[in-house]
């Protein structure tokens, strides 16, 4: 490689920067290129969609904002965000209050700490449909764990099947994505903790805050941008649930389960009411974006000075 | 129907199903093959594959019985469809004269598909397996419902029809379930018409 | 006196994974005093002191404060307060928060706080920076908050970990005095580790050389100085460093070095090779003669009120000496040292101080 040495004159040095503005485009280009056609361009194209009757087949007819209207008065629709809600906030809490001890946990460097973090983190590598998967046969009556293992400690009467209540299969699916996620939620937690110098936590013990004390008034308040992070990828994930429902109870028993996702998809590929879905998913788009602001604006850092 | 909906409640009471039933999707639609059961209620077209692929099953066919005697029965079926506008009209025209003259019927019936020409069933059965025979007895029997819908009143996972046989089997409010798989039928009746 | 308490360390004992790092100190510290530990890194002081606080558990041995065996209590009731060298503020608090955290842990009443506060503040002029967040932009005033808030805590003893090291050097200078202020005023014991031995000396009443998990001296800044009581001591106060030469005791109580013979005021216990000390600001530049250790200049530097002159002996051994009058020195040239023969300190080869 070599370097021309030339003289910098004002003009050349003026054309040199703006080269390199062109530069820097160019570098960013193929993810702009990325984002574009994977992303823009299809949520567009979703939303032109939404204000169509869009069969699978023939020709979509333009309707205006009738399938946004049709959605007030949609109960199945209704009743699919009360259950999302609902299992938002129940998994939610469940990883976080399952996560914070485990991080607290394998933070502190003991004897095999490094074996526990991998356990705990191990689950989190295996997809979520094959981690349903093996649940469902885990849960299955006759030829899985549960039931059989119940049965044979004695503690029910006859093998039960937990995924024919609602409670039962509710439970099963909350215990799996527990299972699942919380590793990871704990990784996210522990990177927080481990951010917090020690020499804080030596100055509170000094100053006479207890375990508790210090958690209260170090670690959360120091872990607000860690928090805001595991929050909103946690719920994010649990509004957008399809997965585990699909595999695990086919949105049963009797149509309990059926997230907003899945009537999503349900409207598009199984009704195919393709301008509907598209209309959901729109809807769905946007209340995504207002939790997610909501959460940073709620867990927001103040700039410190 | 209420009738036959509290005869297999008593079943359930009995503990005559397995409690696997109640989650039962599908996945195990032909259950009969692996040789572990001894009854199932299940489509026609099921005698056929059973006949080609499983000739060490030995099984008897008959009509799914009545409550008060006689026997029931639903007829459906597969569709050919032809698309609007195609150029090729008369060849599809072609197939389908082919499809039911009694030539296609036979070759049909010989890979396992039912004979759809009740008008000459016998002449497209005759050598084959008796036990088609029983499926050709039941469209004297057999009910059709008809609708554009099917897919989304009967046959998904999570139609109005599979979360009643559910509700209405397993459930603790049979009226319920009745009037719920009612009310989401009329409605997607109603939001389908644009 | 307010406050003030005196501390005992007993046989004080430190392993870590069954490897020992401090080895059975025994240290008394009278009331008011203000001690500095002082060591190369390693040395284990910042370990004792940590352990005064209560922060590392005392493998064996006993810790007193004021009569009182603190060895397995909560660092909150020593009744100890620290200064961490990264200052340690509460960095989502303001500066008033970080001040009053402490007696909002006891459940002092607000108005308390409120009061306990701003004398704090007062003493350590800071008052307008109270109600700021934390993190004031300036080291030093940061340095400031992190000591209002270990007075706030009304201390019997106050613990400093190296307070100093990440400010520069002229502030370093400014906040070194602030703290002796601070002593003063307060009259609380006051540990403070360091490896400077600037702040060592001229803050200490009591200085305490460690080195290697133990102690080698415990003195009066005069004391390590004038009196070490060995070469690691002599060699580590002091700047430059003194001049540890090669030489041989002589039966006549001289001892020979690089050909050159001299006279200290002690003599060797016996014949055979000594280690003899002298330091760089004691040397004389001067004339020949017969008492006198000839060198060749290498180089100088200049610093103004000073000057070093680096040279070597006729045997090869290097000196250091310090020079304010006279002609510049050029490399090369020959050079008489002289040295007063009651500073000439004599040391065995084991290290050890001889008197």
């Amino acid at each position: 490689m070599t370097i021309a040495a030339v003289a910098p004159v004002a003009g050349a040095t003026r054309r040199r920067s703006k080269a390199h503005q062109w530069k820097g485009l160019l570098y960013i280009a193929p993810a702009m290129v990325l984002v574009l056609v994977f992303f823009v361009l299809p949520v567009l194209f979703t939303v032109w969609m939404s204000f169509h009757n869009w069969p699978l087949m023939g020709q979509p007819k333009w309707i205006g904002l009738r399938n946004y209207s049709r959605m007030l008065s949609d109960t199945r629709f209704l009743s699919a965000i009360g259950f999302t809600a609902f299992y938002t906030v129940i998994v939610t809490v469940a990883i976080f209050a399952l996560a914070f001890p485990l991080a607290l946990f394998v933070e502190r460097e003991r004897r095999g700490v490094g074996v526990y973090r991998s356990i705990f983190f191990l689950p989190v590598v295996v997809g979520l449909a094959t981690a349903s998967l093996l649940w469902t046969w885990l849960a299955n009556v006759d030829s899985g764990l549960f039931s059989p293992a119940l049965r044979a400690l004695g503690l029910t009467e006859h093998s039960i099947n937990l995924l024919a209540t609602f409670e039962g299969a509710f439970t099963t699916i909350v215990v799996m994505v527990v299972w699942k996620i919380v590793g990871f939620t704990m990784i996210l937690l522990l990177t927080g903790l481990q951010a917090i110098p020690s020499d804080l936590t030596e100055a509170a013990r000094i100053d006479g805050a207890g375990r508790w004390q210090r958690f209260r008034h170090l670690t959360l308040p120091l872990m607000r941008r860690t928090l805001a992070l595991a929050l909103i990828l946690s719920i994010t994930g649990s509004v957008l649930a399809f997965d585990q429902f699909y595999i695990m109870t086919s949105g049963g028993p009797q149509n309990s389960m059926i997230s907003v996702v899945y009537y999503i998809f349900n409207q598009s590929f199984v009704s195919f009411h393709l301008g509907y879905g598209a209309a959901l998913s729109i809807v769905l788009l946007i209340a995504l974006v207002a939790l997610s602001v909501a959460q940073l604006w709620l867990l927001r850092v103040e700039d410190e000075r | 129907m209420r009738a036959a909906v509290d005869a297999y409640r008593t079943m359930v009471e009995k503990d005559l199903v397995p409690e696997s039933a109640a989650t039962d999707n599908g996945v195990n639609f032909l259950s009969f093959t692996n040789g572990k059961i001894g009854q199932q209620s299940i489509g026609a077209f099921s005698i056929g594959s059973l006949v080609n692929d499983h000739p060490e099953i030995n099984f008897g066919v008959t009509l799914i019985p009545g409550i008060e005697g006689g026997a029931s029965s639903f007829a459906g079926g597969d569709n050919i469809v032809v698309t609007a506008g195609t150029p090729k009209l008369s060849a599809v025209q072609e197939f389908i004269e082919f499809a039911y003259s009694p030539e296609g019927q036979k070759i049909l019936a010989q890979n396992g598909s039912i004979p759809t020409r009740l008008d000459i069933a016998d002449q497209t059965l005759e050598g084959l397996d008796p036990r088609l025979q029983v499926a050709v007895d039941a469209i004297d029997v057999a009910k059709t419902p008809y609708t554009l819908l099917f897919n989304d009143l009967i046959n998904s996972a999570n139609s109005p029809w599979a979360t009643f046989t559910n509700a209405a089997i397993f459930g603790d409010d049979v009226d319920g379930a009745f009037a719920t798989a009612q009310d989401d039928m009329q409605a997607i009746i109603d939001n389908a018409a644009p | 006196m307010a406050n003030a308490t005196g501390m005992a360390l007993r046989q004080v004992r430190k392993s870590f994974g069954g490897h020992e790092v401090i080895h059975g100190i025994d240290l008394d510290i009278e009331a008011g005093e203000f001690v500095v530990f002082v060591g190369p890194s390693g040395c284990g002081k910042s370990t004792l002191l940590r352990m005064i606080a209560g922060l590392e558990e005392v493998t064996d041995g006993e810790i007193e404060i004021g009569g009182r065996d603190v060895t397995n209590l909560d660092p909150s009731v020593r009744g100890i307060a620290m200064v961490f060298q990264s200052y340690a503020l509460y960095p989502h608090m303001s500066v008033r928060d970080n001040l009053g955290f402490g007696l909002k842990m006891a459940h002092s009443s607000k108005g308390d706080i409120e009061r306990q506060v701003e004398a704090a503040a007062r003493i350590l002029k800071i008052e307008a920076l109270l109600d700021r967040r934390a993190r004031p932009a300036l080291g030093g005033q940061r340095q400031r908050v992190a000591i209002g808030r270990a007075i706030v805590r009304k201390p019997e003893v106050f613990l400093f970990d190296e307070p100093l090291s990440n400010l520069d050097a002229e502030l370093r200078v400014s906040m070194r005095i602030e703290i002796a202020r601070l002593h003063r005023e307060l009259g609380n014991t006051m540990v403070y580790v360091t490896h400077d031995q600037t702040e060592a000396m001229t803050l200490a009443d009591k200085i305490v050389v460690l080195r290697d998990g133990r102690i080698e001296q415990v003195g009066s800044p005069r004391e390590v100085y004038e009196d070490p009581a060995n070469a690691f001591v002599a060699g580590f106060i002091g700047s430059p460093k003194m001049n540890f030469l090669n030489a041989v005791a002589m039966p006549d109580s001289t001892v020979t070095v690089a050909g050159a013979r001299l006279a200290p005021a002690t003599r060797a216990r016996a014949v055979g090779p000594v280690t003899l000390g002298l330091r760089p600001e004691h040397l004389v530049l001067g004339p020949s003669g017969d008492d006198d250790l000839p060198a060749s200049a290498e180089f100088t530097e200049y610093l103004g009120g000073t000057r070093f002159l680096y040279a070597r002996l006729a045997d090869g051994q290097s000196i250091v000496a310090e020079h304010r009058d006279g002609p510049d020195v050029v490399p090369g040239q020959m050079v008489h040292l002289r040295c007063p023969k009651e500073r000439m300190r004599l040391f065995a080869g084991t290290g050890e101080r001889l008197r």
